[in-house]
């Protein structure tokens, strides 16, 4: 608990309130968003946020750097998952001349 | 090397008529004159292959050059595997030896000069090209049987003999009943008795034919069950025997010896294995009954007369009535002492009444007909008392000279429009001097005239059926009486058509000023075979005796046996290269036995001596009996001196005997209006049977209750199975309905329903 929020603002729950908000906004930006690039940096955003979450706790749980590495494959994953999706919108982009997810709903029923 | 030749050759001998059936059957139209010579030259052909054939056999035994001696004990036996079932083989193959090679010689041979012929006897006739074809298929179908390596196989060619019989008797199938024959009732003969005009026509004789067939074929077909079933149980207890039980050198080897003991351990169906064996022998007899036209089932060969003469000359020498010979001199080593005295007793009756029915006779074609069944029935003798080589060597000079004398018989035929009423020819000798001399030479071969091939194999016959009567005694002495009885008849009959046709005067002079000698397409194979019915082809002996130098080089006579103390000499009673070529089991037994012990090595000399007294006396008697028919027949039809008719009024014994033969001892008469009517009362029950019981109880009664069962299920079906599938279908429906909206393809609706589960969860987690 002393770690949690100990003494001036280098803490752990400062670190996780920061996360947490940014998961919210990616989260928010998920939902709101119509456009497919706005989803994906929500997307982003949440994976930031993770990222975020596992340095802190990496930090703040005794140095040790297991959390890092979780957090360099996350930008790493994050970079392709980046790079599948892009392709993926401008894939749809040039079959529906348009990226808004809400009127791409060839397959429904 | 020589299997594969034989192999080989025995392939291209069966399979070239066949391909020449197909042939001639599928593009025959379009090739000229219906492309007889095809079949003509496959023919020739397959003479010759036989030939090479029958000379790689020899060579085969002698290793060194032709010899003929003891070829029978070692066929070639090409198999192939047929059929397998457990550890039982049933195969198709070749057998070759001695038997089978000279007899392919005989039935492509003259199959050859017959078809020479027919080109000139059937010009014109309409249905040329499928007589030629017909002729190739059953040539196929008799040299299967003569090839074939076992049973069952020459069961299936006997039955393809049986269906070529049934096409060229009925060759002129569109011909009606000769009692509305225009044609026929002006051409029949004057006194012909015995025939049931009502019925009589091509079709039905080829119908006749092959009905009468199939009652011997059930015995056939039976007697090779209860074989295979006997042998197999005796090779269970002896632990041989496994693969192959239809092959003919398999029965030969598990029938070596009768006396072995094997058998009598035997039971089955409550009976010792040798009776089985006897009772399949008969059986499998049976078979050739209907083949061979032996009493009682001889009525169809007089009938098959409606066929071309050429087709009946086929008939009669080389292919139908061979077969069932054949396959009694195939099986011989597996008939017991009974079966063997009862074939002889068969052939003895047969020889005899067909003879007699023969006398009587007034249609060229009829006499001839009749002498065949009383020949075969000879054969038949020959082969059931202990002349195994003598039967068969009559069952080659018989092909030979009934060819010749039904292809002379042709030749007047077509030379005096179609008649063949004997009381119309007459002084044919004048006009047709070759078919003259060809007949001669026939009816010289036939009655047994010395020097003549007839005089060899029939006197041996007597000789060996003489041989068994005083070898056993008792009734073993009737097959040769009958034969000796027979002999002086078949002179008689065949000297009476001798002389009625070609000598004396010609009754019908506008008919005799037409007639004109054949042309040399007709008369050159008449003279071929009449050159083979010399007897000097068939033996070295001029009296056919068992000792002197021979004069043809062919000729084996003597066989040195040395046991390990002595030498036994024995000498065989030989009519020349035939007996040494075709050994009869019996005595191949016998010299067996002599090597072993001198006691058997005495019965062998007895055995011999017998044959030597018994063949003395045959011959003495025959040659007798047969200058006794020649003479009356002289008397009565040649010097006319005796009337017939006026003997027959005066003695009422012999008007009765006349009125038997004439009427066919009642046969025809007896199967017609006896068995025929039966058998369809018989019918008629059973398609009374049939209709009411079988179709309308039990057929349609099943059918009514299985409708009423469907019924009762249709309306469960209905009602109960298809309503619950229904309600699946229902709740899956409605389901799917309520479930619909949640896939709704919008992405932001997944993420807030993800987010909204995943935080439900930590509140419940967090609550708990």
């Amino acid at each position: 608990m002393d770690a949690l929020i100990g003494g001036g603002p280098d803490n752990l729950f400062n670190y996780l309130v920061i996360s947490a908000i940014l998961f919210a906004l990616g989260i928010f930006a998920m939902i709101s968003r119509r456009n497919a690039i706005g989803i994906l940096m929500g997307v982003e955003l949440i994976l930031n946020a993770s990222g975020l979450n596992f340095v802190a706790f990496s930090r703040f749980n005794g140095h040790d750097l297991e959390g890092q590495v979780f957090t360099l494959f996350i930008i790493v994953l994050a970079a392709a998952e980046a790079a599948v999706a892009l392709a993926l919108v401008l894939s749809v982009y040039q079959t529906q001349r348009t990226i808004e997810l809400d009127e791409v709903d060839e397959m429904r029923l | 090397m020589n299997d594969a030749l034989c192999a080989w050759l025995s392939s291209g001998i069966l399979f070239l008529p066949l391909v020449a059936f197909v042939v001639l059957l599928c593009v025959g139209k379009r090739m000229e004159r219906g492309a007889d010579f095809l079949a003509i030259g496959t023919m020739g052909v397959g003479f010759v292959l036989s030939a090479a054939l029958f000379a790689v056999n020899c060579h085969r035994v002698s290793g060194t050059g032709l010899d003929f001696s003891a070829l029978q004990a070692h066929p070639v036996v090409t198999s192939y595997n047929w059929m397998e079932w457990k550890d039982v083989t049933l195969s198709m193959g070749f057998q070759v030896d001695s038997l089978s090679s000279s007899f392919c010689m005989i039935v492509t041979g003259l199959a050859t000069l017959v078809l020479i012929y027919s080109t000139f006897y059937l010009h014109g006739d309409a249905l040329y090209r499928r007589y030629f074809a017909f002729m190739c298929f059953f040539c196929f179908a008799m040299l299967g049987i003569v090839l074939s390596n076992n049973l069952l196989m020459t069961f299936v060619f006997w039955e393809l003999v049986g269906l070529g019989s049934y096409f060229l008797i009925g060759f002129w199938f569109h011909k009606p009943p000769v009692a509305q024959d225009q044609h026929y009732q002006e051409l029949k003969a004057s006194y012909a008795t015995g025939i049931d005009e009502r019925y009589l026509s091509p079709a039905h004789a080829q119908r006749k034919a092959f009905v009468m067939n199939r009652v011997g074929d059930f015995g056939f077909i039976s007697g090779i069950m209860i074989f295979v079933t006997v042998v197999l149980a005796a090779a269970t207890q002896k632990n041989g025997l496994a693969s192959g039980p239809l092959d003919f050198v398999n029965l030969y080897r598990a029938c070596e010896g009768f006396n072995g003991g094997v058998f009598n351990e035997v039971t089955l169906w409550g009976m010792n294995g040798l009776t089985l064996l006897t009772l399949a022998g008969i059986l499998t007899f049976m078979g050739a009954m209907g083949k061979s036209a032996q009493f009682p089932l001889h009525t169809w060969l007089p009938d098959a007369m409606q066929g071309p003469t050429t087709g009946s000359s086929i008939i009669h020498a080389a292919t139908m009535v061979a077969a069932g010979v054949y396959l009694v001199a195939r099986i011989h080593p597996l008939l017991t002492p009974g079966a063997l005295f009862f074939i002889a007793l068969i052939g003895g009756i047969t020889a005899f009444i067909a003879a007699t029915m023969a006398m009587v006779q007034w249609d060229i074609k009829a006499v001839l007909a009749y002498s065949t069944i009383s020949q075969l029935g000879y054969m038949m003798i020959g082969l059931g008392s202990d002349a195994y080589t003598a039967g068969i060597a009559h069952l080659y000079t018989h092909a030979i000279f009934k060819c010749m004398l039904f292809l002379c018989a042709g030749s007047v035929i077509h030379a005096c429009q179609h008649v063949q009423d004997m009381n119309r020819l007459g002084g044919l000798r004048h006009k047709m001097p070759l078919t003259f001399y060809a007949t001669s030479a026939g009816v010289l071969a036939i009655i047994g005239f010395p020097f003549f091939s007839g005089f060899y194999s029939k006197d041996a016959i007597l000789a060996g059926a003489c041989a068994r009567g005083l070898e056993w005694g008792g009734l073993h002495w009737l097959p040769y009486l009958l034969g000796q009885v027979t002999a002086t008849l078949t002179a008689f009959y065949m000297c009476r058509l001798w002389f009625w046709t070609f000598f004396g005067q010609p009754r019908d002079r506008k008919m005799y000023a037409q007639v004109h000698e054949s042309p040399p397409v007709a008369t050159v194979p008449l003279i071929i075979l009449a050159v083979l019915c010399f007897g000097f082809w068939w033996s070295g002996h001029p009296v056919g005796a068992d000792s002197g130098p021979s004069i043809t080089p062919l000729c084996t006579q003597t066989e040195r046996l040395s046991t390990l103390g002595s030498e036994v000499r024995a000498e065989r009673v030989t009519t020349g290269w035939l007996d040494a070529m075709l050994v009869s089991p019996e005595a191949e037994r016998l010299r067996r036995e002599a090597l072993l012990s001198p006691h058997a090595a005495e019965h062998l000399h007895a055995h011999e001596h017998i044959h030597h007294t018994a063949h003395t006396w045959a011959t003495v008697l025959s040659i007798l009996g047969m200058l006794g028919g020649m003479a009356l027949a002289w008397w009565m039809y040649g010097a006319k001196s005796l009337c017939p008719d006026r003997l027959v009024e005066r003695h009422p014994l012999l008007s009765m005997g006349y009125e038997l033969a004439s009427q066919l001892w009642f046969f025809d008469r007896l199967y017609q209006d006896g068995i025929v009517p039966l058998a369809k009362v018989v019918n008629k029950g059973l398609y009374w049977f049939d209709f009411q019981i079988l179709d309308q109880i039990l057929v349609d009664g099943w059918a009514y209750f299985a409708r009423t069962v469907a019924q009762v299920c249709s309306t469960f079906d209905n009602w109960v199975v298809d309503r619950i599938v229904d309600l699946f279908a229902l709740v899956t429906g409605i389901l799917g309905q309520g479930s619909r909206s949640l896939q709704a393809g919008k992405i932001q609706y997944y993420v807030c329903l993800t987010f909204g589960a995943v935080a439900l969860v930590l509140v419940v987690l967090v609550m708990m």
